[in-house]
């Protein structure tokens, strides 16, 4: 779908106008970030202005001492990383295209690496909001200290929206320190049953790493945990970690350990998926190795070939990547499997696919069930529906 | 219906047990734990404690139907007046749904039932190597339902973060009387995030009735130490220093001279009774680092001129150097009958020139003010010393109240950092939200509650009654554009 | 009249006549709530009027005139109330709520028309049976008579009890001792003694609890106290202080002090919680009273719990080493009351062999309160049934206490679960491993029968 036209405002009221403009003549409006997550979602109902923020963009105040910043929302990732790196701090979130993706976009998709496991999400890090609402109105939430309970919590409303509330402006975090030293321990084993064992004893162990990945490789399992703090704990920890693995462990360190995971997170990128169908899953973390192992079966059955999957066992995800080409029987095969897994698991999201695979579907998976709620907010947020009409969960 | 057939339907919801509505009974629920003059008290139409999720919804379609507004209770120690029905109605007291439900220590949660203590929760996970992380002072009397109502805080709540940060999925009771879950053992289900919606929103979208709670794992080593400098603006500095060092301690609080001299004569903790200011800071974690981390923390503060800093790593001495910070408010009760807790906070580098004006603008009342805060996360607690029953005196503290949260907004503060809004602070809210900001709060309230019945009067400023919300968002877009205003 | 002006002068709001609750103490709880998850009545109902913070906003209330003091509620609530005064060593403000319960039942007892029957049994029970000891000596024989003969199986057998509505105080009535200890009869002298202490003997601890007055004095004089139960002493007092009725209270606490004054300053050793706690707030009971305020005061200054005293000083290493674990239940006289919490632990730890493992909600009341759990049975035994449960849990073989109405509860309601377990009091313990009456013979000290019962 190709909106009949953008619309680049320059500042926050300009946003607002711009919505308000739209929501007077009855358009729908596709906010737009860097563009790596345009593929999330259902297919929107209508679509004629695509509402770039490419323009709002900066550091809009940082305090190092207080490590408190605001940025506004059309900001490029990595370019905030840089400023906040030359004050040895850093938004501590894993980001497939930092060089593309926006602020904003982070926050409007909620979309988080491996890191979640140990250090959270944007989420934990939003301390204030400012967005612009198909009202023409700009309205804040939240402020720029760390703590603070003055009003709704509406940061957490607007994070993990996509963009159907209203539109993110700037946003305030508090930053984190960057770590010292890093180590990555990695193992690799032959089953996933084997993987997700040694994954669960470092889990229960005092090593809590940043994060704990495993992935398929080569028909083999990598297990791969992320050590972060001092450089003296960290080699401890590390030491430590090995020795849970109960298999040939290697150790990155510094440098190479940072490497490896961002060719690791970039694998994720939704933007770089040319072809076929990602999906992400999950469930309890004690029930993910059946799930995995009985989606992994499903496929085979359907012959949808699995070319990656990424696990995160700590969080009761995965990330599995479909391959295969666009052809009516490909997909059916596709729904089928999607069908057999929904009642496995918690949720079953459709992250990315050529459009004829999203046909007839919620990507979304199962409607939420307090969907009622959801639409009464969407109503009260955006009562014509001028934002993103259709493409979040349940047709929102 | 009149209010005997309304009390009658209610007992037979409940049970005759769980209903009180004499008037003798009534008079036990017109207060929390706010301070008298800053909350007026009210009293309910009825008060009812339910055992049960279905008790509550159906009791919730009972005043549904009849109009009445809902006001949910956990133990009441609340400090904004949450939990007061300001204009009548029925309160639900959770007090007797206090059940442990399920402890999952393979996936560190735990399910829980909103009437339970928040110390019991820790104490009950305690021997599995497990903690509930947000650590209110009251947690020996609040309960995880007003925790989340609140989204409260305590000293740890700098490392491990408060209530939101700790709260997976929550059974709610809505407005309309639907019992129903939001969020749950899995993170990241698509939808919107009406978890972290309901943390913090005051019992005024949600009645909860089970909340499912992350377990903190006990950290291997503690040690805590106790920093004495000869003035707050040298404490201050060592804030921001061991902040600005990448240093995340597991507390990091402050008192003042007053404090202390309150303090010590009584508990004998060791504080030194000269001391400008004291630090209490804590770190913790796996033991080797923890050691590493200490002597870091004490260099620094060295650096910015600390005096002395005493490091205490063996759990009596820990404990006793908490004490005096623990019995903090009780030794304040001991100077004055009554103190008016603030609860503001301001960005860590403002502290210094906060803490000043806090002086000034108690020399301008007259009145004794004494610090005794998280200094980590720059949320202060003034305590302003009086005697309710002297002439004059509420409305003095009032006044100074008033000064202090307008200072602490110029500077980039915010005027609750876990007491929460209530009726108590509602009037100061203009003083951070526009019209617009306040629309779109009251969008997510409306949402949840278009009659406005749950906890009415409560976080909006006076005469900000939901029905006029779309009102004022007209208006608020009149104002805007101009060219709408005729 | 003098009389009735001097009545005016004392109201505050709905309070009037004598001990009317003190404002300034009534003032001093600000309603934070702290006390509410220590309050055993607020834990077993949930409700507020039943909580600490409760209670005081009805006194609050009836001070500023807003509650009738014969409101039903306010009467159901301070008899609901166990005065186990956990509130008080919680309050971060300082309340002492004591005093201020106990005075308005003392303000119920005197507005509050009672129906003569009521009236007639409490003169008997607590003012006839209590004011004269000898009159108590001679009941209690009697239901050891009772106990000894074989009528208890019957009566149990046949349930008589039950249908007497007797069945719960039949459960509580102890094992009592073979013989009482009668003030000025007995005495104990170690070899070389380094201090001297008289024994508050107390009227249920004197009769039914005897022997473990008497284990008390053979611990204290292991450790180098000469032990004496001076005459003229009686009852404390505690009961009738619980139950609001003041004057009679305060008749046996002048009685008393004049017995001790006749003792010089040496300390006065009391063993059970209930009447320590009581005797140290003669100070507080007698305040109005000119004559008797001072010496109230130093006499108050005087009580020691057996627990208090003996920790002060580290003990003679006992002789036997006790390989069992046990628990500890604390009355809520002593940890509340007297904020005695840690010499009887101290003490437990230091018997050789001795494993202390902790129960939960150790502290939490064990519904026994005085005569609480004769009148207000249902509260009380849930109480107790939480309490045997959170023992259990523990697999200790004995519970440790150091309180006479502990010891009876905890009794009653570990017999409720089946469970035979012994309960004893924390000197029993010692005594036991300080070899018991036998120790006597070797010559440590001796006790004696110190001539007939003067006056
Ligand atoms: C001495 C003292 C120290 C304190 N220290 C701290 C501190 O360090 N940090 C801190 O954050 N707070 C502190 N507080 C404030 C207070 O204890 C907290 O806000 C606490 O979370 C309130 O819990 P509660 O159970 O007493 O709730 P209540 O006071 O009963 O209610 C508070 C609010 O929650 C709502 N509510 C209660 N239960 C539910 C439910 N089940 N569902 C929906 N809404 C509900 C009520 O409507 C009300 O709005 C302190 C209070 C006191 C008296
Ligand atoms: S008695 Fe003490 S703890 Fe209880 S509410 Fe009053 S002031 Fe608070
Ligand atoms: S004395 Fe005991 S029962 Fe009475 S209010 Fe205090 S804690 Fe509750």
């Amino acid at each position: 779908m190709c909106p009949s036209a953008v619309v680049t405002p320059q500042t926050p009221t300009e946003v607002a106008e711009a919505l308000a403009d739209a929501a007077e003549r009855g358009l729908g409006v596709a906010p737009v970030g860097g563009g790596t997550a345009l593929a999330l979602g259902n297919p929107p109902e209508r679509l004629d202005v695509a509402l770039s923020l490419e323009r709002l963009t900066g550091i809009l105040a940082y305090e190092p001492t207080d490590l408190t910043l605001s940025v506004a929302a059309g900001s490029r990732f990595a370019d905030v990383q840089a400023v906040l790196a030359e004050h040895g701090q850093t938004l501590p979130i894993d980001v497939p295209e930092p060089e593309r993706a926006t602020i904003g976009g982070l926050i409007a998709t909620a979309l988080a690496g491996p890191r979640r496991y140990g250090l959270g999400t944007l989420r934990d890090l939003l301390i204030g909001i400012s967005v612009a609402h198909p009202t023409g109105a700009v309205s804040k939430a939240g402020g720029m200290v760390v703590k603070n309970v003055s009003g709704f919590d509406l940061m957490r409303l607007y994070h993990g929206s996509l963009g159907t509330l209203a539109v993110i402006v700037s946003a305030n975090f508090k930053v984190m320190p960057l770590p010292r030293f890093e180590s990555t321990i990695q193992a690799s084993y032959a089953t996933l049953s084997g993987a997700l064992a040694a994954a669960d004893r470092v889990r229960g162990s005092r090593v809590r790493p940043a994060a704990l990945e495993v992935a398929q490789t080569d028909g083999r399992w990598l297990l791969a945990a992320r050590i972060e703090g001092r450089e003296e704990t960290v080699r401890l920890l590390a030491r430590e970690c090995s020795d849970l693995l109960a298999a040939e462990a290697t150790t990155l360190d510094a440098g190479d350990s940072a490497a490896w995971w961002a060719g690791y997170i970039k694998e994720e990128s939704l933007a770089r998926h040319e072809r076929g169908v990602t999906v992400r899953l999950g469930t309890v973390s004690k029930r993910l190795g059946e799930v995995l192992t009985r989606a992994t079966e499903l496929a085979t059955e359907h012959e949808l070939p699995l070319e990656a999957i990424h696990v995160s066992p700590g969080l009761g995800a995965a990330l599995l990547k479909i391959g295969g080409e666009a052809d009516e029987a490909t997909v059916a095969r596709f729904h089928q499997w999607r069908e057999s897994l929904l009642g496995l698991t918690d949720y079953l999201t459709v992250m990315r696919a050529p459009v004829e695979f999203k046909r007839g579907i919620d990507v979304w998976g199962k409607p939420p069930a307090t969907l009622d709620v959801m639409r009464a907010l969407k109503q009260e947020f955006d009562p014509t529906r001028v934002l993103n009409p259709g493409r979040f969960a349940g047709g929102i | 219906m009149d209010r005997a057939s309304i009390i009658e339907r209610l007992e037979r919801i409940v049970g005759p047990g769980g209903v009180f509505h004499r008037p003798a009974d009534l008079l036990v629920y017109e207060y929390d734990g706010s301070v008298d003059g800053a909350v007026e008290t009210a009293r309910p139409t009825a008060v009812v404690l339910p055992t049960t999720a279905e008790q509550v919804a159906e009791v919730v379609r009972l005043a549904a139907a009849e109009g009445l507004p809902v006001v949910p209770r956990g133990a009441g120690t609340g400090l904004s007046g949450g939990a007061v029905a300001q204009s009548g109605g029925i309160i639900i007291a959770l007090t007797r749904m206090n059940r442990i439900l399920e402890i999952d220590r393979e996936d560190r949660v735990a399910l829980v039932e909103p009437g339970v203590i928040n110390l019991e929760l820790t104490e009950a996970v305690q021997p599995d190597g497990y903690f509930f992380a947000p650590d209110p002072s009251s947690q020996r009397a609040c309960t995880i339902g007003g925790n989340v109502a609140e989204n409260s805080g305590g000293p740890h709540c700098l490392k491990y973060g408060v209530t939101t940060n700790h709260i997976l999925g929550l059974e709610v009771v809505l407005p309309d009387g639907r019992i129903v879950w939001v969020g749950g053992r899995t993170a990241g289900q698509p939808g919107y995030d009406l978890t972290g919606a309901l943390v913090g929103s005051e019992g005024m979208l949600g009645i909860v009735t089970k909340a499912l709670v992350r377990l903190t794992p006990l950290p291997e080593a503690v040690t805590v130490m106790l920093a004495d400098f000869p003035d707050i603006d040298s404490a201050s500095h060592a804030v921001s220093r061991i902040i600005g060092a990448g240093i995340i301690p597991a507390a990091l609080e402050m008192m003042d001279n007053l404090t202390i001299q309150a303090v010590e004569p009584a508990y004998h903790a060791g504080y030194p009774m000269d001391a400008g200011a004291v630090l209490l800071i804590e770190v913790d974690g796996i033991a080797e680092d923890v050691a590493a981390t200490a002597a870091e923390v004490r260099e620094l503060c060295i650096e910015v001129g600390a005096r002395e800093v005493r490091v205490a790593s063996e759990k009596a001495e820990r404990e006793l150097l908490w004490k005096g910070r623990k019995m903090a408010l009780a030794a304040m009760g001991r100077l004055a009958p009554n103190y008016y807790l603030h609860d503001t906070v301001v960005p860590r580098t403002k502290l210094p020139a906060t803490l000043r004006r806090v002086g000034e603008i108690g020399n301008e009342f007259g009145l004794r003010i004494a610090n005794v805060f998280h200094a980590g996360d720059g949320n202060l607690h003034p305590l302003m010393l009086f005697d309710r029953h002297k002439k004059g005196d509420v409305e003095r503290i009032l006044l100074a109240s008033k000064e202090l949260i307008k200072y602490c907004v110029e500077v980039g503060g915010s005027l609750s950092g876990e007491h929460g809004i209530g009726t108590e602070k509602r009037g100061y809210m203009t003083l951070v939200f526009t019209a617009e900001d306040l629309a779109a709060m009251a969008g997510l309230k409306n949402s949840f509650d278009p009659r406005g019945l749950f906890n009415p009067e409560k976080v909006f400023p006076k005469g900000y009654v939901c029905g006029e919300v779309r009102a004022l968002r007209l208006q608020a877009m009149a104002q805007k554009h101009g060219i709408y205003a005729f | 009249m003098v009389v009735a002006e001097e009545a005016d002068l004392r109201r505050l709001g709905g309070f009037s006549g004598t001990d009317v609750p003190e404002p300034e103490l009534l003032r001093a709880c600000v309603h934070c709530g702290m006390c509410l998850s220590s309050c055993p009545t607020y834990r077993m109902t949930g409700q507020e009027m039943s909580s600490p913070r409760g209670r005081l906003w009805l006194m609050n209330a009836v001070a500023e005139g807003r509650l009738n003091l014969l409101d039903p509620v306010f009467d159901e609530q301070m008899y609901q109330c166990l005065n186990c005064r956990a509130c008080e060593a919680v309050c971060p403000s300082g309340v002492h709520y004591g005093p201020l319960v106990e005075a308005s039942r003392a303000q119920l007892e005197q507005h509050r028309p009672r129906p003569l029957w009521q009236r007639a049994v409490r003169k008997v029970a607590l003012g006839w049976l209590f004011d004269d000891l000898s009159r108590l000596r001679g009941v209690v024989g009697a239901i050891r008579l009772y106990q000894r003969t074989g009528l208890q199986t019957l009566a149990r057998r046949t349930g008589v009890l039950r249908v007497m509505g007797l069945a719960e105080v039949e459960a509580m009535t102890p094992h009592i001792s073979r013989r009482f200890l009668i003030p000025g009869t007995e005495r104990w002298r170690p070899q070389r003694p380094a201090a001297a202490v008289q024994l508050f003997n107390g009227c249920v601890m004197g009769t039914v609890f005897a022997d473990t007055n008497r284990a008390a004095a053979r611990v204290l004089a292991h450790n180098g106290n000469a032990v004496d139960v001076p005459v003229g002493q009686g009852c404390c007092g505690a009961l009738h202080v619980h139950s609001g009725m003041m004057e009679e209270a305060r008749r046996l606490a002048r009685r008393n002090i004049e017995a001790f004054e006749a003792t010089g300053d040496d300390p006065i050793i009391v063993t059970a919680a209930g009447c320590g706690a009581a005797l140290k707030e003669y100070s507080y009971l007698l305040k109005d009273d000119p004559e008797y305020a001072e010496r109230a005061k130093k006499f108050s200054e005087r009580i020691h719990d057996v627990t208090e005293y003996l920790a002060k000083r580290p003990l003679q290493e006992p002789p036997r080493r006790l390989e069992r674990t046990v628990t500890y239940q604390e009355p809520c006289h002593l940890a509340h009351a007297q904020r005695i919490t840690e010499q009887p632990r101290k003490l437990l730890k230091s018997i050789p062999g001795l494993q202390l493992k902790e129960m939960r909600e150790s502290s939490l009341c064990c519904g026994s309160a005085g005569i609480y759990n004769l009148i207000r049975r249902e509260m009380a035994n849930d109480l107790g049934d939480r309490k045997a449960q959170n023992i259990l849990a523990t697999d200790a073989q004995e519970v440790i206490t150091a309180n006479p109405g502990c010891a009876m509860q905890l009794r009653a309601c570990l017999d409720r679960k089946g469970n035979r377990m012994p309960v004893r009091h924390i000197v029993e313990v010692l005594d036991e491993a300080y070899g018991g009456e036998q120790a006597a013979r070797r010559g440590r000290w001796v006790a004696d029968r110190a001539g007939s019962e003067v006056g």
